[in-house]
């Protein structure tokens, strides 16, 4: 039976970005809100 | 009760009309490929935390700004991003490089700093008032020509020019100058060093 080679994996299967980074971006998502008036563009970001 | 699950498409429309569920699910869907992508570039989980978070912040004001074109390519978008950024990240680490000092290696024993001690400076402003006491101790013509050469940088021309004497003169005085000057050092067992 021929020998099987496999590449090596660098980076685990399963990686995931920390809680609080995804946290963060669900809460400035839910924060942000645009206007756009003619070529300019607001950004709000509530607290 | 059946799984729905809803394609890339429908969530990123979902999202842009107000539905905030859907980011979450964008993100949950795709955050392992994403982060894992940019972690085997930077070999940073830190870093790599911070180029996840500035990518999905470019993607949230993309889409919430209504700039983005469906095209059934959502993640290869975000990808595109992501990528960019880490180029960036490393653009500025070159500008920049981070030393991180370890047992074996201290940058320290590299670097050199040429700037004077305390100390230094302290004798040297010292050896300058005793210096200039020394002058005082000369005959006038001869300080004169001394001070105008070595503290105002006059040339012998101008020097001559001024006091009304030859440049011969003027040299005449200034070897003498430093003569006496010796002399008077030698005389008392000054030392001058710094």
């Amino acid at each position: 039976m021929a020998k099987l080679y496999s590449r090596k994996k660098l980076v685990p299967q399963l990686m995931l970005p920390k809680k609080e980074t995804v946290y963060f971006l669900l809460n400035f998502s839910k924060a942000l809100t645009t206007n756009r008036i003619g070529n300019v563009l607001i950004e709000i970001i509530a607290n | 009760m059946a799984n729905l699950v809803l394609p890339d498409a429908i969530l990123v429309k979902n999202y842009i009309s107000g539905d905030e569920s859907a980011l979450a699910s964008l993100i949950d869907r795709h955050q392992s490929k994403i982060y894992r992508f940019v972690y085997s570039k930077v070999k940073d989980r830190d870093v790599s935390d911070d180029i996840f978070q500035d990518t999905f912040i470019k993607v949230i004001r993309t889409l919430k700004t209504k700039s983005y074109n469906e095209e059934g390519k959502f993640l290869p978008w975000v990808m595109r991003i992501a990528h960019n950024l880490v180029v960036d990240h490393f653009r500025k680490a070159k500008k920049m490089p981070f030393q991180r000092e370890t047992e074996e290696y201290s940058i320290f024993n590299y670097l050199t700093d040429n700037a004077l001690t305390v100390e230094s400076q302290m004798i040297t402003e010292q050896v300058e008032v005793d210096l200039k006491r020394l002058l005082d101790e000369l005959p006038q013509d001869q300080k004169e020509v001394l001070v105008m050469r070595m503290y105002q940088d006059l040339s012998f021309k101008e020097i001559a020019e001024l006091t009304g004497v030859s440049i011969n003169t003027a040299l005449g005085r200034m070897r003498y100058a430093l003569l006496n000057l010796r002399k008077i050092i030698e005389k008392n067992q000054i030392i001058l060093t710094i």
